[in-house]
């Protein structure tokens, strides 16, 4: 319990009125200071106890879109043999917070409270501690319990329906012609590379073996199999705005792939590598991987990561800034592109669209304006 | 949210702008302060739909509530209902000069806008401060708390008003404060409203006011004082100097007033204010007063004009200045005939009580200057050697009248100074009202009544109603004593000599009742009744001791009986709290409290001993009682099944048993039990 910093003033203005009225004679000063100390002596009264109750919260979901509708249920019982007066529970999700007026509790009763949870911002948002004010209606007294439990709330970035593109590995020509169309599937040798355990040791290439002296394996891969890759931007260069657009669009991407059964992976600049295998459990994985990501602190990384280079098939998307862009970075997209069956850039609209040979680039304002314009010239 | 905190703060602002209604009435000052406060809320309003003027708020709502306060007050400099410049500057002079205009006036003022525009400015002032300050609402209740000071300052509302007005600004404040989650406004009104109340008990002294010393500064130089002139205008009996028309008879008009005195000249106190709208009879004035008028008619002639006693208000073209504690009216830029209607109050009713009045005790009795010995011998023979009472004042007034003479003729003494009173009391014996109404005033004041000196004419006998004319040679001066309750009463023991005889008035009547009624010359005055004396207290320091003495042992006591019950009510208390709980910690609360009742019953009780062990220890019933209890203590504590509310009962009916059985000893030892310190 503790008075406010107006209850303070309050006191101290109290005080001097009715000093000022008896020492000057004014009847007025006096009863107004008196009427100021009464509710100074109320908000005493009202904040003087701290609410003793017991609070459970229950969120649901808890996963939810951003500026989706996330519930939250605080249930609060009295356990005490008093009656409990009305008071405010805060509760803090991130940096935004949640405020419930508790009415009076009778002795041992319990009342829910349901209210919505503001999801608009995107990340892993940690609620509570719950807090428990009571002040008098004047905001002179305040007395604040802290109830330490705490839940995370989950803001995933909004995704948008989409169209998946499919985009399979470059068939090989080095073992000879290949039909483009095989009606049961193929197999392509990727490269012949050193055994490691778990290996098929069918797939033992007992020249090269020879030859080497080490264990030596094929690497097969079926060329018709569709793989999307996402690089997202993350870098310090990209503006907040433009950046939480791209989240966006690169969650709308991955999902709608992963959704598709392709096999995807999300790459950022700034090092996050998540690859998986598709599936509902995928598109949870990415989602919290995009839920959680946020603009590099450094500045100056290069857009296309190490990883990436070792790596290659399918479709690859990259979702930056035509601002962040520099000639490097265009440089390392042209080596990359080989590697690749196809290459997008996606950019914002500010700036000038880079110019990068063999690929596409599309120009949006926003990320539903990137979707139309995927669905028109890619899907 | 902001709109109401706005209409909270202009609304608290409003109220100490209305509390100058006493001063302007408050017909006057509603409409500009409405005005001006609809036109800040109307500036705010303006600014909320057109975000773009936010900035420019202030600078907005001060134009703003400038306009709306010269369409209110000034219309008449307004052209097609526009300000000119002369509203503009009739502004600027509301802002320099219209308060300190207010100060010198009598109040309540006339209600004229030169004089109440401070006060609509103000409110502007400090509403347009108070909106700026909304997103602090401790901080924008501060110009309008400035402004309640402020109007204190000028004039304080009275007790019984102070309590809804407070309470009034508190509502518009708390408004202002009040949070979203509003929770126990009832508790915060409820004690509000019940401190606000109780300072209707605590006695608060005389306000100040800044008016105490504020005083119209009246032209100078100054004019021959009329008390110089009185043998001069004796002279010449025949010139008329103003004539009346009253609604009765008039005894006597006054022109000045001297209450100054430093052996050679009488002076006055230079005390004149503006006369408002209308005074209120002086507060020493206890005894009932009848309204009285008069249309009076001066063609020429000096800067005061006729007046009476206790002037209401004055009427006509003249905007005259007043000394309230003398009645007197004055017109410093004069030019040529004046016409006005006096208004004025009279005592009236049951005077009878007036001969045995006391003089008033509020009023010094005044200067003497050097008082030559025999003079002081001759006020002590004059009064009889009595105590200043006003029937002392009536036999020095029936002394003066009997041995001295009225001056008449073409060689008419003149000067009032000691020089000239020393002649007349002791050797001529012979002048006119000027000589005899100063001696009167100097011997009064010798014997310790408050007297002072006052000029004016004799109100002609013939006409009581129709036009009366009041001519050079009905000047007077005439002393006036301070009465206790009533006032200033004037004698006239010149005119009582002279055997002109007074009119008819209520007054008048009473003191001419009075004389007769006085002893006669040779007895002594009888001794007014006096009230009981309080004993004298014996010594200040014995008196100090037994006070200091009496305070120390009645705190001893206090303390004493304090220390001797916190003992018995804590144990209650304990006792009370132990029974609240429930399950386990209620069988071991059951413990608790039957080792304490025994530990204070003088059991050897050790930390760590168990319900067993006690019982070991003891002797008689109570043993059985623990045993009792020791089985519910283990079942709770050691069978994992805890205790139901059953066990907890059981476990203090062992309690209430061995309370039972103690309750058996002898009643030294429960006595004993009940304060011991365990």
């Amino acid at each position: 319990m503790r008075l406010t910093r107006r209850g303070v003033c309050t006191l101290a203005a109290a005080v001097v009125l009715i000093a000022l009225g008896l020492v000057a004679g004014y009847p007025l000063a006096v009863a107004l200071g008196a009427i100021a100390l009464g509710a100074v002596a109320a908000a005493i009264g009202v904040a003087g106890r701290g609410p003793r109750v017991e609070v459970i919260r229950e969120l649901f979901p808890d996963r939810v879109e951003r500026d989706g509708r996330a519930g939250i249920t605080l249930r609060v019982h009295n356990p005490g043999l008093r009656r409990q007066g009305g008071f405010t529970a805060v509760d803090r999700i991130g940096q935004d917070r949640v405020t419930v007026a508790v009415r009076p509790l009778s002795p041992g009763a319990e009342h829910p409270y349901v209210d919505e949870l503001p999801t608009g911002r995107r990340g892993r948002h940690q609620v509570g501690p719950l807090t428990l004010v009571r002040t008098d209606a004047l905001g002179l007294g305040r007395s604040e319990v802290s109830l330490g439990a705490t839940a995370t709330l989950w803001v995933y970035p909004r995704t948008h329906p989409v169209g998946a593109v499919t985009g399979g590995l470059p068939l090989h020509h080095h073992d000879g012609e290949a039909s483009e169309t095989s009606p049961r599937g193929s197999l392509d040798i990727r490269e012949v590379r050193p055994y490691v355990p778990g290996d098929e040791v069918r797939h033992l290439h007992w020249k090269a073996t020879a030859r080497t002296g080490q264990l030596m394996v094929r690497d097969y891969a079926d060329p018709h199999r569709p793989q999307f890759t996402v690089l997202l931007d993350d870098r310090r260069e990209v503006g907040a705005p433009e950046f939480e657009e791209a989240v966006e669009l690169a969650a709308s991407l991955v999902v709608a792939a992963a959704k598709a059964d392709h096999r995807c992976r999300l790459v950022t600049s700034g090092g996050v590598d998540v690859g998986t295998s598709s599936g509902w459990d995928a598109v949870h994985r990415y989602l919290e991987e995009l839920c959680v990501v946020a603009r590099t602190e450094d500045a100056g990384l290069p857009l296309v990561p190490d990883a990436l280079a070792r790596w290659g098939g399918g479709t690859l998307v990259v979702v930056s800034s035509s601002t962040a862009v520099s000639a490097g970075d265009r440089a390392a997209l042209v080596g990359v592109r080989p590697r690749y069956a196809d290459v997008i850039l996606l950019v914002g609209l500010p700036g000038a669209a880079p110019e990068v040979p063999g690929v596409r680039v599309l120009r949006a304002a926003n990320a539903v304006d990137a979707i139309r314009q995927w669905q028109t010239v890619i899907a | 949210m902001t709109r109401g905190r706005a209409v909270w703060v202009l609304l608290a602002t409003a109220v100490p702008g209305l509390l100058f209604a006493p001063v302007f009435g408050l017909r006057a000052l509603a409409p500009p302060v409405l005005a001006v406060v609809v036109a800040c809320y109307a500036a705010f309003e303006l600014c909320l739909r057109v975000p773009a003027l936010r900035p420019w708020r202030p600078l907005l709502a001060l134009p703003l509530g400038a306009f709306a306060l010269v369409e209110v007050t000034l219309s008449d400099t307004t052209r097609g209902g526009l300000p000119t410049a002369a509203s503009a500057g009739r502004l600027v002079a509301g802002v320099t000069d219209s308060w300190q205009l207010t100060l010198q006036s009598t109040w309540p003022v006339r209600p004229e806008a030169d004089l109440l525009l401070f006060v609509p400015l103000l409110v502007l002032l400090a509403a347009s401060a108070g909106v700026e300050l909304l997103r602090w609402p401790g901080a924008a209740a501060l110009p309008s708390l400035a402004l309640l000071l402020l109007s204190q300052a000028f004039i304080a509302v009275s007790g019984a008003v102070a309590v809804p007005v407070a309470l009034a600004y508190g509502v518009a404040v708390a408004g202002l404060f009040l949070s979203p989650a509003r929770s126990a406004v009832a508790l915060t009104a409820g004690l509000g409203v019940v401190a606000g109340v109780a300072t209707l008990a605590v006695p608060v002294g005389p306000a100040y006011s800044v008016r105490q010393h504020q005083f119209a500064q009246v032209p100078l130089p100054r004019e021959v004082s009329p008390l110089t002139e009185v043998a001069a205008r004796l002279a010449d009996p025949r010139t008329e100097v103003f004539r009346y028309a009253s609604d009765g008879p008039v005894d006597r008009w006054r022109l000045v007033v001297l209450d100054r005195f430093d052996g050679v000249t009488w002076t006055a106190d230079d005390r004149y204010r503006r006369l408002g709208a209308e005074i209120a009879p002086p507060a020493g004035m206890a005894v009932p007063t009848t309204p009285r008028a008069a249309r009076i008619t001066v063609p020429g002639g000096p800067r005061w004009l006729p007046s009476q006693a206790v002037p209401t208000s004055v009427t006509g073209a003249v905007r005259p200045f007043v000394d309230q504690d003398a009645g007197t009216l004055m017109l410093p830029e004069r030019a040529g005939r004046v016409e006005y209607e006096l208004r004025w109050r009279e005592p009236s009713g049951d005077l009878s009580g007036l001969a045995d009045a006391a003089v008033s005790t509020d009023v010094p009795p005044g200067d003497v200057g050097t008082v030559p010995d025999d003079i002081a011998a001759l006020a002590k023979e004059a009064t009889r050697d009595a105590r200043p009472t006003f029937r002392t004042a009536l036999v020095l007034e029936q002394y003066l009248s009997r041995e001295y003479r009225v001056a008449t003729g073409a060689e008419l003494p003149t000067g009032s100074g000691w020089p000239q009173l020393h002649e007349f009391l002791l050797e001529t014996k012979r002048g006119t009202s000027e000589q005899f109404a100063a001696s009167y005033v100097v011997l009064a004041r010798i014997v310790g009544i408050p007297a002072r000196l006052a000029v004016g004419y004799r109100a002609p006998r013939a006409p009581v109603t129709g036009e009366a004319v009041v001519r050079n040679g009905d000047v007077l001066a005439w002393p006036e004593v301070a009465v206790a309750g009533v006032g200033w009463v004037p004698l006239d023991p010149a005119g009582t000599a002279g055997d002109a005889g007074p009119a008819r008035t209520g007054l008048a009547e009473v003191m001419a009742k009075a004389r007769a009624e006085l002893p006669p010359p040779d007895e002594r005055l009888p001794d007014p009744p006096v009230a009981a004396v309080a004993p004298v207290d014996e010594g200040i320091s014995g008196a100090w001791v037994r006070d200091v003495a009496l305070c120390g042992s009645s705190g001893l006591l206090a303390l004493l009986v304090m220390g001797l019950l916190a003992v018995p009510v804590a144990k209650v208390v304990r006792t009370a709290r132990r029974r609240r709980l429930t399950g386990v910690r209620g069988v071991v609360g059951a413990w608790w409290e039957a080792r304490d009742l025994l530990r204070a019953h003088g059991a050897r009780v050790t930390p760590g001993m168990t319900v067993r062990d006690l019982a070991a220890v003891s002797a008689g019933p109570v043993v059985d009682s623990l045993h009792r209890l020791a089985c519910h203590v283990d079942a709770a504590l050691w069978s994992g099944a805890g205790a139901d509310d059953g066990t907890v009962a059981a476990a203090w009916q062992a309690v209430a048993e061995i309370r039972g059985t103690l309750a058996g000893q002898s009643f030294g030892a429960r006595i004993r039990a009940a304060f011991a310190l365990r």
